[in-house]
């Protein structure tokens, strides 16, 4: 049964690579990646590390990762290949996970293609590479977040346009929760407790262990329930649409 | 219902769903975590969990940190914020292997509260952010009234983090300061005059001779205790300080040796010329304890001085003199400290005058571990120490003074089971008695122990280790703490000297430092000789220049004015070229830079377009074939 989530799967991945947008989402995320990683203060700190690069994903994806994620459904609403979709024999459940999953492992394809920068600072001197592994993984948890957020606002409108700037706006919360000047905000109305879970949320908090090589239950539970969550409610809406015809 | 009243009901049920879930796993699941780290930096060391287990009294940790500062602050202080959560949650994971024997409060000190006034009551670090005072530290305190703190939580810090957090733990739990054993020949301890013979001494024009300022500061954390000369056994320290000693009799000698056996900490300062002996003769002037140390791994190389030109210290031969750099009077700086010694990860520079180089004398079983050095450019000159020209005169110095490609070890630290230099039997024994008391010597060290060595005195004197201030003596660079960190290093806790800084937290460019090397090592004749041509025209200059001044310019003769003009000239080329000389060791590296970034920023995604031109070639290919072929039908 797992199957019909594979062939949906394999028909997005395949999906990608023939159309000009993987190209063009691949080649803006690595040059921006690699510009920005080796600008200043890399060179400066001569540490054989990829702390610059790691700090940077947080704000890359949040741009880029919205770009692959808005036309997941939106898209197939608006040329209404989504009515051709369920007429084949596929639960939304399967259909949403699969999609999920093509896109996810797209973004680890991109991530992936940064390994010119593992083998560059290990040119340069001995980093520690369980650490690097360790970011990559948080790398990727991250990325999945920004995509599962991207793949409920596709759903909910045939515009990806719209669905864009919905991702961006609706991440840019989950990044910038932990930033004292939005505590700040939200301390005027919140419990100290409620301010805790809220900063809790923050995608950057939970990957700040994960980028310096410690594995944490909390963080990989984070990720795990937040994925899920939205993807749940991606399925839950859509099927919802789906009944009411 | 209808459907959609359905799906947004259902959709909220799974936000508060997750949202609890998230919220509930982040305390459930604390201290599930697997650290990839090479090092295992972020778990707790096993000295760690040795002080935690030795605490037999109720313990308040109090973890202040000024939340709503920093919330109010600039986002630079957001480092401060995940490093908060860091240092909390490492807090949390003492209070949980401590058995309830460590409590711990979080307090964000508002201004103008208790807890502020607590804040700095305890002597924390405060800082300002906007308008609101910041503190970021921790205070523990037992029930006894006993507190100990860390003044303020560094995030540049963090790799010492543990060993502060254990120390003050470990300070706090412990009720009595250590005894800490001295041997020495220089008036450390002052002279022990009265107060009224100290006055009549001043009234008289005299000099007062005062307890070390050093030894005022060790006072504060320990009990430190004088061992004098006719001493023949040590017994009751776990660590004994060596400081300048000279003609130790051969008891003394012996019960520094059992000691060590014992499994006592040894802490020797040796100097091959020491500036602040009160000895009138200079040859009197130089240590080495090198009767001892060789067969336990070191000796200080006699006559000879450590030096580094480009760590000396410019120095004013005489009034109205220019001046001079001196390659033995030195600052060390940097790359000076080993990185991973947790005496000298954190020091920034030390002082050195006129010090002794250290030589491994590769005995097994024992580790030879450098943690002070010159740079690799330092050398050592071989002079005596009657001799004082030789190494206290720049140009000298500079004559006798080659380049070296290796770095001169000034401070070591020895570790292992050492052997007896008395396995023989103890000194001036009776033939007959003899027999027994061999029994009596330990042959070996009972246990692993460690020795660190310096081979410079002078670095821990008033006058080297303090400025004068306004406000009274003020210690210069880090000579005090180099010397503090030693003594608490080897003299704290057993547990805590276990909990050094965890191994490799920094990880150069490796490829650059090499580069910097070799680049260095090419000029490094070629700008010694510039060097040297720059000093000889600026001499022959400053002697034209006070002949001007002398006789008045206008009864010099054109010849001289001209050669003055000439002189200023050649100095100006030189300096060009010494700047040139300087910048060409950048040029490899940069060049290194651009490759890599143009390599980095352009082949990957270059590789993507190749790629993708590929494919669509090959796709607009395929759909011409098959158009090709539907034609042909």
């Amino acid at each position: 049964m797992m199957n019909t989530a594979l062939v949906v799967m394999k028909r997005e991945l395949r999906g990608y690579f023939t159309t000009p947008l993987a190209y063009v989402f691949l080649f803006v995320f690595l040059f921006f990646a690699n510009f920005m990683t080796f600008r200043s203060p890399f060179f400066e700190a001569r540490q054989a590390d990829l702390r610059v690069f790691f700090d940077l994903l947080p704000v890359l994806f949040l741009f880029l990762v919205p770009a692959i994620g808005m036309k997941l459904w939106a898209e197939e609403r608006k040329s209404g290949t989504i009515e051709v979709l369920f007429s084949l024999p596929v639960t939304v459940g399967r259909a949403v996970m699969g999609k999920f999953i093509a896109a996810w492992l797209f973004i680890a394809v991109a991530l992936l293609l940064t390994f010119p920068m593992v083998i560059t600072v290990n040119y340069l001197g001995s980093p520690d590479n369980w650490v690097i592994a360790a970011g990559y993984i948080g790398g990727l948890l991250l990325a999945g977040c920004y995509l599962a957020v991207s793949m409920f606002c596709s759903s909910i409108t045939a515009n990806p346009v719209v669905s864009f700037i919905l991702s961006v706006v609706i991440c840019s919360l989950f990044v910038f929760a932990d930033y004292p000047s939005v505590l700040l905000v939200l301390e005027s109305f919140l419990s100290a407790a409620m301010l805790e879970a809220v900063e809790n949320l923050s995608f950057v908090l939970h990957f700040e262990s994960l980028r310096r090589g410690v594995i944490e239950f909390r963080d990989m539970a984070f990720y795990v329930l937040f994925i899920t969550g939205w993807v749940l409610a991606t399925a839950v809406w859509i099927n919802g649409r789906r009944e009411a015809g | 219902m209808t459907e959609r009243w359905r799906t947004i009901t259902a959709l909220f049920l799974l936000a508060v769903i997750f949202f609890c879930a998230i919220t509930i796993t982040n305390h459930l699941g604390r201290f599930l975590r697997i650290d990839l780290t090479e090092n295992k930096l972020y778990t707790l060391s096993e000295g760690t969990r040795q002080v935690i287990e030795e605490i037999r009294q109720p313990l308040e940790l109090k973890l202040y940190y000024s939340r709503a500062a920093a919330m109010k602050g600039p986002e630079g202080i957001r480092v401060y914020n995940n490093y908060y959560i860091y240092v909390r949650d490492l807090l949390r994971e003492y209070e949980a292997l401590s058995n309830g024997r460590l409590r711990l409060t979080v307090i964000d000190p508002r201004p103008y509260t208790d807890d502020e006034l607590d804040a700095i009551r305890y002597g924390l670090d405060r800082y300002s952010a906007g308008d609101e005072p910041f503190f970021f530290g921790l205070a523990v305190a037992s029930e006894l009234g006993r507190v100990a703190v860390v003044p303020f939580f560094a995030p540049n810090r963090q790799p010492l983090v543990e060993y502060e957090i254990s120390k003050s733990i470990y300070d706090a739990a412990t009720a009595i300061k250590k005894p800490v054993g001295i041997i020495t020949s220089l008036p450390l301890f002052g002279p022990g005059l009265s107060p009224y013979m100290a006055e009549m001494m001043r009234m008289q024009g005299r000099e007062v001779p005062e307890e070390w300022l050093i030894i005022k500061q060790l006072k504060q954390f320990f009990d430190v205790v004088r061992i004098d000369d006719d001493a023949s056994k040590i017994d009751d320290v776990e660590l004994l300080i060596l400081i300048h000693p000279k003609d130790l009799p051969e008891d003394l000698l012996f019960a520094v040796d059992q000691h060590v056996m014992k499994g006592g900490k040894l802490l020797v300062i040796v100097d091959p010329y020491c500036v602040a002996d009160p000895v009138k003769e200079h040859h009197l002037r130089s240590s080495d304890m090198n009767e001892l140390l060789e067969a336990w791994g070191c000796i200080l190389k006699p006559n000879t001085f450590a030096a580094d030109r480009s760590l000396g210290i410019q120095v004013q031969m005489g009034p109205n003199q220019p001046s001079r750099r001196l390659p033995t009077y030195m600052d060390l700086t940097g790359r000076s400290f080993n990185s991973e010694d947790v005496i000298t990860a954190q020091l920034q520079t030390v002082r050195v005058l006129f010090g002794g180089a250290i030589e491994s004398t590769d005995v097994p079983n024992v580790t030879f571990e450098p943690i002070m050095t010159t740079s690799e450019r330092g050398n050592s000159i071989s002079a005596s120490p009657a001799d004082v020209y030789r190494f206290s005169n720049p140009d000298m110095v500079e004559r006798e003074l080659r380049d070296g490609s290796q770095p001169v070890v000034l401070g070591a630290r020895l570790t292992g089971r050492f052997q007896s230099n008395f396995s023989e039997g103890p000194p001036a024994v009776a033939e007959d008695e003899k027999e027994k008391r061999v029994q009596e010597v330990l042959g070996e060290s009972l246990q692993d122990t460690t020795i660190v060595v310096y081979s410079d005195v002078d670095m821990i004197n008033d006058f080297v280790a303090f400025r004068e201030t306004f406000f009274g003596p003020a210690p210069r660079g880090d000579n005090v703490n180099l010397f503090l960190n030693t003594v608490e290093n080897l003299g704290g806790a057993r547990a805590l000297s276990t909990a050094r800084a965890k191994g490799r937290f920094n990880r150069p460019f490796e490829v650059f430092d090499r580069i910097e090397a070799e680049a260095e090592q090419a000029t490094a004749e070629k700008i010694a000789a510039v060097e040297a041509e720059i000093e000889k025209y600026q001499k022959e200059l400053q002697s034209i220049v006070s002949r001007i001044e002398d006789e008045g310019e206008a009864l010099m003769r054109g010849e001289v004015i001209e050669r003055k003009r000439e002189l200023e000239e050649s100095l100006l080329l030189a300096q060009r070229e010494l700047r040139e000389l300087n910048r060409d060791k950048r040029v490899r590296i940069e060049s290194l830079i651009s490759k890599i970034k143009l390599c980095n920023i352009l082949a990957a995604p270059s590789v993507i377009l190749l790629i993708a031109v590929i494919v669509f070639l090959a796709g607009i290919y395929r759909k011409k074939k098959y158009l090709g072929v539907r034609n042909d039908e």
